[in-house]
């Protein structure tokens, strides 16, 4: 029973969080919210060795970011079924949100891992290159290719910002 | 650093807390069932396992063998680190879809420098409480030589078995080409698709030697493309196929979970302050017209549940911010009116805008409007009026706002 609840607090902590990070990483929130579940259960599998690590999100992001590489977590979202008809969500998506997805999808999956990991959340090219099983100078070079593609995706919008209104006619 | 990558750190940090916002847990609770059930299937999953490996090591001596290529791909038989894919995989994580054997490589080339590879498998399609229909699903792979990355992208979809003429835009290799990728009849030993204004291309199909999966065939053609209609054509030149294409083939690849199953149509389209032109997009999917917004220079929202209803009169409201300045809220309405209307009211705590509405032909059956309304915080509620030319009130719909 204790098991269960350090889960339930772990769970309510991370998910929202980790489906956040994988959506950058995804470019869909559904499939985002799919592969932190599916992590998030195996973890609860592993719960009873996975509680005493230092840092079990860790452990689940990688699992979820192991599973947005699978072909067919990648697929589901072009795949045309009648899935889930889900209602708008509460918070519903903005425009900035979605330039900045559409700026990440610009780039192969190995770059926004990097990126996500490096610049959102902090981690220093070696830890980065060590949750991805990846060299250093692998990680780099991925990180100044994925910077070039995004200064390049990003900077029309900047300088658009602020620009002359458009609003629809007044009657 | 450049300065759009300066601030990349905020930026992704805002588009990650949005994300977190939006997400849906299923619960802990759900989470600990399915665990429990994992745990008490394990010991009897040994069987299991000899049989899916079986099976893969069918996959991949397919895999293995000298595929057929397709035009314009330039390699044959290339050595590439592909991973079957397996039938267990799909019925795993994809809803409704309960993917049959066998699963085939039907054709792999290479494009711009880029491999790619068409996987195909018979499916039976079964949502909830329908009865279930017999499908051919297609995928298609791009796969990264330079970083030995599996898979950076991959797109497919899943059609009715009779269905035998089909098309679905999938990204290309970069930029500059866009793959249509389709199911043909078993006599078709070519597609011709059709462009408005440009000389058609004509494609080799694939025969999969399988009864119920076919023929299947893969272009690569321009992104300003306008895919009229598909032909297809047997031995003797002589048509055993037609069906409408998908129209502008850069719209028809931007859709995405429901792919497109005709034409996708930019509707309305409106100027906003912040992002520039933006359209409001249509298109038929297997599951009713869907419609979404999109970004002229990239971006788009999705059609989250299609069917008639998208066509209602809607209110989108959306957030913004500016580097070093505190956020923007912007609010937009699209959406289907009669046919004659021409111009859109919207109403707001005593002000009122007007936006032009266009009418969208005789197959969707109505006009169309899309407008950003200029105000500093989302309304609490917004009335429209459709009014024809001369000004009479063809309809009236009450909105629930945001705020």
């Amino acid at each position: 029973m204790r098991d269960e609840q350090g889960f339930e607090e772990f769970y309510a902590a991370v998910f929202g969080r980790l489906v956040g990070q994988l959506y950058l990483v995804t470019g869909d929130l559904q499939e985002a919210e799919d592969v932190v579940q599916e992590a998030l259960t195996r973890a609860a599998v592993r719960w009873g060795r996975l509680r005493d690590y230092a840092v079990p999100e860790a452990w689940v992001r990688r699992v979820a970011m192991n599973l947005a590489s699978d072909s067919f977590r990648r697929a589901r979202r072009r795949l045309a079924v009648a899935a889930r008809l889900r209602p708008e969500p509460e918070h519903p998506a903005t425009l900035e949100g979605l330039v900045v997805a559409e700026a990440l999808r610009a780039l192969p999956l190995a770059q926004r891992k990097v990126v996500v990991l490096h610049h959102l959340l902090d981690l220093p090219i070696d830890r980065v290159a060590a949750e991805l099983g990846v060299p250093v100078g692998t990680v780099k070079s991925r990180l100044a290719r994925a910077r070039g593609v995004l200064a390049a995706q990003l900077a029309p919008q900047q300088e658009q910002l602020g620009g002359p209104g458009g609003a629809p006619s007044r009657g | 650093m450049h300065p759009a990558v300066d601030d990349l750190r905020t930026r992704l940090a805002e588009a990650a807390e949005q994300a977190a916002q939006r997400a849906r847990a299923p619960g802990a609770a759900v989470t600990l069932q399915r665990a429990g059930a994992r745990r008490r299937r394990a010991a009897g999953t040994l069987c299991a396992l000899v049989v899916v490996v079986a099976a893969a090591g069918i996959a991949v001596a397919r895999g293995g063998l000298d595929l057929p290529t397709v035009q314009p791909s330039t390699d044959r038989g290339r050595e590439l680190p592909w991973r079957p894919l397996m039938a267990k995989e799909w019925g795993a994580t994809v809803p409704d879809e309960r993917p049959l054997d066998p699963v085939l490589a039907a054709a792999q080339g290479e494009q711009a420098g880029r491999p790619w590879r068409l996987t195909v498998y018979p499916s039976i399609h079964q949502p909830a409480g329908q009865p279930a229909e017999r499908d051919v699903c297609y995928i298609l792979e791009w796969f990264d030589q330079v970083e030995r990355e599996p898979r950076w992208q991959i797109q497919g979809t899943c059609t009715p078995e009779p269905q035998s003429l089909t098309a679905l835009a999938a990204a290309g290799p970069d930029p500059g080409s866009i793959a249509v990728i389709g199911r043909a009849p078993p006599r078709a030993v070519r597609v011709r698709l059709e462009f408005r204004g440009q000389e058609p291309v004509e494609t080799a199909t694939v025969n999969t030697g399988h009864r119920r999966l076919g023929r299947f065939y893969v272009a690569f053609v321009p992104p300003s493309a306008y895919l009229e209609r598909l032909v297809a054509l047997d031995r003797d030149s002589r048509r055993v196929g037609e069906a409408a294409g998908l129209g502008d083939l850069a719209l028809a690849r931007m859709p995405a979970g429901y792919p497109p199953t005709g034409p996708v149509r930019v509707v309305a389209r409106t100027s906003s302050s912040r992002w520039g032109t933006l359209e409001a997009v249509v298109w038929p999917s297997r599951y009713g017209y869907c419609l979404s917004i999109h970004i002229a220079r990239g971006g788009s929202s999705t059609c989250s549940s299609p069917g008639a209803s998208v066509f209602a009169p809607q209110l989108q409201c959306t957030e913004s911010k500016d580097l070093g300045e505190p956020p923007t809220k912007q609010t937009l309405v699209v959406g289907g009116v009669p046919r004659a209307t021409r111009t859109v009211r919207a109403e707001v705590a005593g002000k009122r805008w007007e936006a032009p509405a266009r009418d969208a032909g005789e197959a969707l059956d109505r006009a169309f409007f899309l407008a950003e309304l200029p105000l500093a915080k989302w309304p609490s509620s917004v009335r429209l009026t459709a009014l024809d030319a001369g000004g009479a009130t063809l309809g009236t719909w009450n909105l629930r706002g945001c705020g």
